[in-house]
């Protein structure tokens, strides 16, 4: 029973009491928040930490058995374990870790990047393809026109390029907003009044 | 499931036509109408609810509509007897179904024992004939009855579908006769052409079987006397209650056949059909034949220890109150019966509707003789008798029964009204008191004969010299002539029998050695499902195909063999076409010209004219606005991913602020923004050499918005920032900033955005917020805040612009081609 109450009685006196602390910043429930806050951004930096680990562990595993595409893991992990003793020793603003990144980190994201617009271009290409639909051929023009009135080469098309922005794109991504806003306090709140338990094992 | 006799395909149960080839399918099943239970399809009632599956008149047989004379206002009706339906022709005789073993003994001695037909092969409806002729009527009705001589009702067992109506004249011998084309067992068949004399010659001859059942109103038959008499009366037993149709019969006997029943026969048998079981006593009527009955079931009377009990009367006989005497009735040979009360008989009837046991049959309820048709019985039998009332004259044809009348005083016979109008309004006597003789027990009944019981002693068996009815014989047996229309029922022997077929076999199974039926054989026939024995091998409906056969006989291969302990490999993707890999390199090739041709300087021109973004001109005046020494807030909020992009924003925005020496504090709440921070600050002292502390690097600011409004709410960590400026190419960071500065109301910061070209057109929503000075968004609106700035974007930027125009034409060019083909190439480009 310990099991299952304990870390529910624990997120929610935890989550009534940071917000509690929001809405009526007085002394003691403002610092307890503050305290509360600092022990969840620990917590955080130390899930962090586990997920690293259990990466290298993994891939460790993988490693040893000598498993389908274990020189991929050998590379990771060599990596992972060298970025991490070089960071550690000479910190982030070193002038390695300021070589690791500019000269691997920046190229190599930026080809994967590159690479998704060439798949993005050709997937735009077959979707009437495999659906002939209004709102395929609607979405195939509009992105025509954004592609060609965000860098306009006629000033025509850079206006109705804004007007989209401004008007439809901008009331629908409004109302997603509210929506998301909307689900993420209802799901705090279920968390807050114990309805919702992802920390046990209900 | 049904499989398809012509493609072989399965097919939902209860399916009508094949759903592969359309052809009709063989009903296997037939729903019920009531409860909706899917029923096989030999099945006349449901197995849930007992309702009728089959309509009455789809039972009827088409010969039954070929006798005229069949009686269609006593069509038998109501007997809800199992679950087989009649087979029609001669099949149905010769079915070898077993029927009521302790009729056998109403059949010649010296015939063998055919299994007679069984209950379940329900004859066509309508009363017999000499059912109908049973009426206390003139002898011309029952001549006009005589030639009647088929009946088949609807659920009458296939014993009782040969019953044929009693000869109304005096040859009292003569048997009625039965249509050949009637559904008549064999041995009811041959009845009609036996001599009852013949037959009532040789009672002796026969060996008295043991039957396993034999009702109480019929362990009291002997073999009739052949002679100059007619069929004499049998021999009923007190305890059972004879129907008056049956001492109507006893007209062709002669009533000395009733005499005293001195001895009783012992053989009880133990199990009577549920028709039989329902016997009770009939009533004291006037006649002395119907007297005869009616006292016999009297409950309160208890068997002797040394009397066996027999089977239990059917609920149609218990009903049925003696009729009179007439000379034409037929001759009943019962054994005798130790046992009075229907109470006491305690004969199991295995296999039938023992809930039916004590009903009256329809086809007997709706019998309506009229009275001038019921002739008397020729006795009176003991169990009618009134008390004190010595027993009748044997009159003929008659029932014999036990002569105990004080015995038979204490019963109480019910008859039911429509025999009891069947009495004989003649005023002819009586036959002789019911002196129920040892009836020599036929082979059939003596199968019958329940688990305990031995067969009779010889001594008890009537004597091989037939003596005249109603005189006594070895054993104090009591001889009783067979009347000539129970002679008729005998299974004839000497038809050929059909083939024997797979419920032939099955039907004739041994006899039970232990438990309750020991001694019994089936008297219904075994379902070939259900009650198929250990070693039947019933044929397949259908045959299988090779194919199927082929199919199974793989299968069980299969499942013989050990399993496979290698894994399956999977089966590897399917390579794209030579289409497809023309298609993507010409995409590739195209949009990689498009971005390199302008950077590699193959543009003669700067080809991009961006258009002037609302938020620039907001956004460069409130960082015009900013004084020397002002702190500003720098959150680089992007990786090294969107580094290429985010740089050139940067760089605009950094080299503004650093132009109008704002003190910087970059923080970032991305892990990997710490080193593009120092990254900046080292390009910005090196150029711009401000004071000493003018560029401070945050860092890494933890716990996302929580970190961020904590480090908004904590001046004591940083100087209070003038300006905050926000440098992001993710969503996330971009609204903590926006909401943690908006929540501090009036001491929120004044705040400037720099979006990338993918995350500004998501994040609009949050540019119109309070506290958002300005914005810009991608490399057009870079180069827009240069020129509101009046400085030419440098060289880099314009051909990295011309490069993004010319792929994002090649890009939009590309999607127009693709859906133009797609929508022109149809089904065939889809394809």
């Amino acid at each position: 029973m310990l099991k299952r109450t304990l870390p529910t009685a624990v997120a929610i006196s935890t989550g009534i009491l940071v917000l509690l602390g929001s809405f009526l910043p007085v002394s003691p429930l403002r610092e307890v928040r503050l305290f509360l806050i600092q022990w969840a951004m620990v917590l955080g930096i130390f899930a962090f930490i586990l997920a690293f680990l259990h990466l290298l562990r993994v891939h460790l595993i993988r490693l040893g058995r000598r498993s389908k595409g274990w020189s991929t893991s050998l590379l990771l992990v060599l990596s992972a374990i060298s970025v991490l003793l070089l960071v550690s020793t000479q910190g982030p603003t070193s002038q390695w870790s300021q070589h690791l990144m500019n000269d691997f980190l920046v190229p190599g994201e930026s080809a994967l990047l590159a690479l998704t617009a060439v798949t993005l271009v050709l997937a735009g290409m077959r979707m009437l393809r495999a659906r002939r639909t209004s709102g395929s051929i609607l979405f195939l023009l509009i992105a025509v026109l954004m592609l060609v009135g965000t860098v306009p080469y006629v000033g025509i098309l850079g206006e109705i390029a804004d007007w989209i922005q401004g008007v439809p794109a901008l009331a629908g991504m409004r109302g997603l907003l509210l929506g998301v806003a909307l689900g993420t306090t209802m799901a705090g709140l279920r968390v807050v009044f114990g309805a919702t338990r992802p920390h046990s094992d209900d | 499931m049904i499989r398809c006799p012509k493609c072989n395909a399965l097919n939902k149960d209860g399916s009508s036509f094949c759903n592969k080839c359309g052809s009709p399918l063989q009903k296997t099943q037939i729903r019920c109408p009531m409860c909706g239970t899917l029923n096989p399809v030999g099945n006349l009632f449901c197995d849930r609810c007992h309702a009728r599956l089959v309509p009455l008149e789809k039972v009827i047989p088409p010969e039954s509509t070929a006798e005229p004379e069949e009686t269609s206002a006593s069509r038998v009706q109501g007997i809800s007897l199992p679950t087989r339906p009649a087979a029609t022709g001669e099949g149905a005789a010769d079915k070898g179904e077993e029927s009521l073993n302790w009729l056998e003994g109403l059949l010649k001695p010296e015939s063998e024992a055919e299994t007679p037909p069984s209950e379940t092969s329900l004859p066509t409806a309508g009363l017999p004939d000499w059912i109908a002729d049973l009426a206390p009527a003139e002898p011309e009705v029952q001549e006009e009855a005589e030639a009647e001589t088929t009946v088949a009702p609807a659920e009458l067992p296939a014993w009782l579908s040969g019953l044929t109506p009693a000869e109304p004249t005096e040859e009292s011998a003569s048997a009625p006769a039965i249509p050949q084309d009637t559904e008549l067992p064999e041995w009811l068949a041959a009845q009609g052409e036996e001599e009852p004399p013949a037959a009532l010659s040789t009672p002796e001859q026969e060996a008295p079987p043991a039957p396993a059942e034999m009702p109480a109103w019929l362990s009291g038959l002997t073999p009739a006397e052949p002679a100059e008499e007619a069929a004499s009366a049998p021999a009923i037993s007190r305890d059972t209650e004879l129907p008056e149709w049956l001492t109507t019969q006893r007209e062709e006997e002669p009533s000395a056949a009733l005499n005293t029943p001195e001895q009783e026969i012992s053989p009880a048998p133990a199990e009577m059909p549920a028709w039989l079981s329902g016997l009770t006593p009939a009533e004291p009527a006037e006649e002395a034949a119907t007297s005869a009955l009616d006292t016999l079931s009297d409950e309160s009377q208890k068997p002797t220890p040394q009397e066996e009990v027999a089977a239990e009367i059917p609920a149609w006989l218990a009903d049925l109150a003696p009729a009179g005497t007439a000379p034409e009735s037929k001759t009943v040979i019962f054994t005798d019966e130790e046992t009075t009360s229907a109470q006491e008989i305690k004969t199991p009837v295995p296999e039938l509707e023992t809930e039916k046991a004590h009903k009256t049959p329809a086809w007997l309820q709706e019998i309506t003789p009229a009275p001038e048709t019921i002739s008397p019985p020729p006795s009176v039998p003991a169990f009618t008798l009134e008390e004190g009332e010595p027993p009748a004259e044997e009159t003929g044809e008659g029932v014999v029964f036990l002569d105990e009348p004080a015995e038979l005083a204490e019963k109480a016979v019910e008859i039911p009204d429509w025999l009891r109008d069947l009495a004989p309004t003649s005023t002819e006597e009586a036959p002789a008191s019911a002196a129920l003789q040892q009836a020599e027990v036929p082979q059939w009944l003596e199968s019958l004969r329940p688990p305990g019981t031995g067969p009779l002693p010889e001594t008890a068996l009537p004597d091989t010299e037939p003596g005249s009815i109603g005189e006594e014989v070895a054993g104090g047996l009591i001889k009783a002539e067979i009347p000539t229309w129970v002679q008729q029922l005998r299974p004839d022997t000497t038809a050929t029998v059909a083939a024997p077929s797979p419920l032939d076999e099955v039907a004739t199974s041994p006899q039970e050695e232990a438990g309750p039926l020991k001694g019994l054989q089936g008297i219904l026939p075994a379902l070939p499902v259900v009650d198929m024995p250990p070693d039947f091998q019933p044929q397949p409906a259908l045959g299988a195909s090779s194919q199927v056969m082929e199919a199974a006989q793989l299968w069980q291969d299969l499942l013989q063999h050990p399993r496979s302990t290698k894994r399956p490999v999977a089966r590897a993707h399917a390579r794209p076409g030579w289409g497809q890999t023309v298609s993507r390199w010409i995409v590739a090739v195209l949009l990689v010209l498009a971005a390199l041709a302008p950077i590699l300087g193959f543009l003669p021109e700067t080809l991009a004219q961006p258009p002037l973004q609302a938020g620039v001109a907001p956004l460069q005046l409130a960082v015009e606005g900013l004084q020397a020494g002002d702190t500003a807030l720098v959150a680089l909020e992007y990786g090294p991913a969107e580094a290429n992009e985010m740089d050139h924003i940067t760089e605009a925005l950094l080299t503004h602020l650093m132009e109008h020496g704002v003190q910087v504090v970059a923080v970032s709440t991305v892990p990997e923004g710490v080193g593009l921070i120092q990254t900046w600050l080292d390009w910005a002292e090196t150029r711009y050499q401000p004071a000493e502390g003018s560029l401070v690097n945050g860092g890494y600011l933890p716990g996302e918005s929580n970190g961020i409004a904590q480090f908004l709410g904590s001046p004591q960590r940083t100087p209070k920032p003038d300006f905050l400026l926000v440098l992001a190419a993710r969503t996330g960071p971009l609204r903590w900033w926006v909401e943690q500065n908006a929540v501090a109301g009036s001491r929120a910061l004044p705040m400037g955005v720099g979006l990338s070209a993918s995350t500004g057109p998501r994040m609009r929503p949050y540019l119109d917020v309070y506290g958002v000075q300005g914005w810009l968004i991608g490399l057009p609106g870079t180069t827009a805040y240069w020129q509101s700035r009046g400085i030419r974007p440098n060289e880099g930027l314009a051909r990295r612009l011309d490069a993004l125009l010319l792929t994002q034409w090649v890009a939009a060019g590309l999607l127009l081609a693709g859906a133009a083909y797609y929508l022109t190439a149809g089904k065939k480009g889809a394809a």
